[in-house]
């Protein structure tokens, strides 16, 4: 005859055996007075441990309205759809701002290494004044560190690196010989088109300089211009400076215009702008040396002044001044080596 | 569906507290635990809401102690104080001899081991054989025996913890 096991007995005080298991244990306990004063043990056992329990109650409890629960629960859910909708723009917002960022600095990096690691080769070669007949075959050629695009290059002047605007010491007039630095622009780096090569372009025409610009112009100090944005004023170095004006703009629209005393008393001046608003300033300045000079044009005299545009973008730098200073800068063009 | 989850509070609500109680031993706070444990009932629906509620609650609870004991320990290093469990505070109502009968039952709980415990209130909550296996993973045929176990340890550990009080006082 099999005895119940005690954890059958209490599995069977707690109701947790199937009908037949529960026959068969009162049968048994029926007929055995051990398993029964054990089942009766086991009963004790379970009695106390609950009342034990018992005693571990947080006293009465009242449950609260379940509508309250429920408009709790409403409110709860309410809040937490908002919370998830602004959790998603504040989410949004932040990797909108984070590929902002990232792009930004990206083309910043590029833009630091275009202007700092990219070779700017500076080869400065003194010119001579030469006869009008004769070919520049002895003139070093300008040099670059890095072979150049099979484009020719149109243009080659003095660039300060970290300037946002056109060079500012696109010449150098060391003396009255009209000695012209000139340097190579940095080539492009590979993968960029073709197209954006080109640096500058130059060209010259004859001009009249001295005149009265037009448009509304402020003059202001050389030195105050100069702390405030050094080695930024467009003109060229070695010369004094008797002038500067600067038609006023938006951010970086600004007109710059500044006015040279050469030492034989001639005038150079430098403009320095967008490219549209100084081609309009050149053009009037032309218009205005059409209609003075008309007789030396008639006489086929060759007019004594010149301008030298540099092209850079949206940007261009004018020099007009004395032909026979800026005549003797060398440019590169089309492959011919051509003296103005 | 409003209804039946209406009924099931009604019925079941004073059992998860109490069932929450014995494990945070803080009145208040296992109430608030059981409205968590019924707003999440509300939006869970599950199938077998009673089993679900519990299993939901001991969850809760077991969160909450480890919440109290990190509380205590960081307490404990400002005080530099042993790290002791939460325990009961004697209401102002509260007899001298309840509070220690209370203590010692508490007690003797805290000597179980972490699933005899947990089945033995499980069971005390209500809960049957089949839902208590569910629960704690335990096979079917083992909760019994579990049950069994641990129903002695409490009573016998109960007993010596009297025994010890009635020595002490003689």
């Amino acid at each position: 005859m099999r005895h119940i096991p005690d954890e059958e007995l209490h599995a069977y005080l707690d109701q947790a055996l199937s009908r037949s298991q529960c026959v068969e244990i009162e049968s048994h306990l029926a007929e055995c007075p051990g398993c029964s004063a054990l089942r009766d043990d086991t009963a004790a056992l379970r009695d106390r441990t609950t009342a034990l329990l018992a005693r571990l109650g947080p006293g009465p409890i009242v449950p609260p309205s379940f509508a309250i629960l429920s408009d709790r629960y409403e409110a709860e859910r309410r809040w937490r759809r908002q919370w998830t909708v602004r959790a998603g723009w504040a989410a949004s917002l932040i990797v909108a701002a984070g590929l902002g960022w990232s792009v930004n600095q990206r083309v910043h990096s590029q833009v630091v290494r275009l202007e700092t690691e990219a070779p700017i080769a500076v080869a400065p070669v003194a010119i001579r004044p030469l006869p009008s007949d004769a070919r520049p075959s002895t003139l070093p050629a300008v040099q670059t560190t890095k072979p150049q695009p099979t484009r020719p290059r149109q243009a080659v002047a003095l660039r300060e690196p970290t300037s946002a605007r056109l060079p500012v010491a696109a010449f150098q007039v060391a003396d009255e010989s009209a000695e012209v630095m000139v340097a190579s622009y940095a080539p492009a780096p590979e993968g960029t088109d073709q197209a954006s090569q080109e640096v500058f372009s130059v060209e010259s025409q004859p001009a009249v300089s001295g005149g009265n610009l037009q448009g509304f112009w402020r003059n202001v100090g050389v030195d105050g211009l100069e702390q405030s944005t050094p080695g930024q004023l467009p003109r060229v170095p070695g010369l004094p400076v008797i002038q500067v004006q600067v038609q006023p703009g938006e951010a970086g629209a600004e007109v710059t215009a500044v006015d040279q005393q050469l030492e034989d008393g001639q005038l150079i001046r430098t403009i320095e702008g967008p490219a549209a608003k100084v081609s309009s300033l050149i053009a009037n300045q032309e218009a205005e040396n059409a209609s003075s000079h008309q007789p030396d044009a008639a006489n086929g005299n060759q007019p004594d002044k010149m301008t030298l545009t540099l092209r850079q973008g949206d940007r261009m730098l004018a020099v007009t001044g004395p032909s026979k200073v800026l005549g003797s800068l060398m440019i590169s063009r089309g492959g011919v080596r051509r003296r103005y | 569906m409003a209804d039946e989850l209406e009924e099931l509070y009604r019925t079941t609500y004073p059992t998860v507290v109490r069932f929450l109680y014995r494990r945070v031993w803080d009145a208040d706070r296992a109430q608030d635990l059981a409205q968590e444990v019924f707003m999440r009932l509300m939006a869970h629906r599950p199938e077998k809401p009673r089993a679900w509620l519990f299993a939901v609650a001991a969850n809760l609870a077991r969160d909450e102690a480890r919440a109290a004991v990190r509380r205590k320990r960081h307490l404990t290093l400002l005080k530099d104080d042993p790290v002791t469990l939460p325990s009961i505070q004697p209401s102002a109502e509260d007899t001298v001899e309840q509070d220690e009968r209370r203590s010692k039952v508490e007690a003797a709980l805290g000597a179980l081991t972490k699933r005899d415990r947990e089945v033995l209130l499980l069971w005390d909550a209500g809960m049957s054989y089949p839902e208590i296996a569910q629960q704690t993973g335990l096979a079917l045929g083992a909760v019994g025996t579990t049950l069994a176990r641990a129903r002695k340890r409490l009573v016998d550990a109960y007993d010596r913890m009297e025994q010890q009080s009635r020595a002490a006082h003689s």
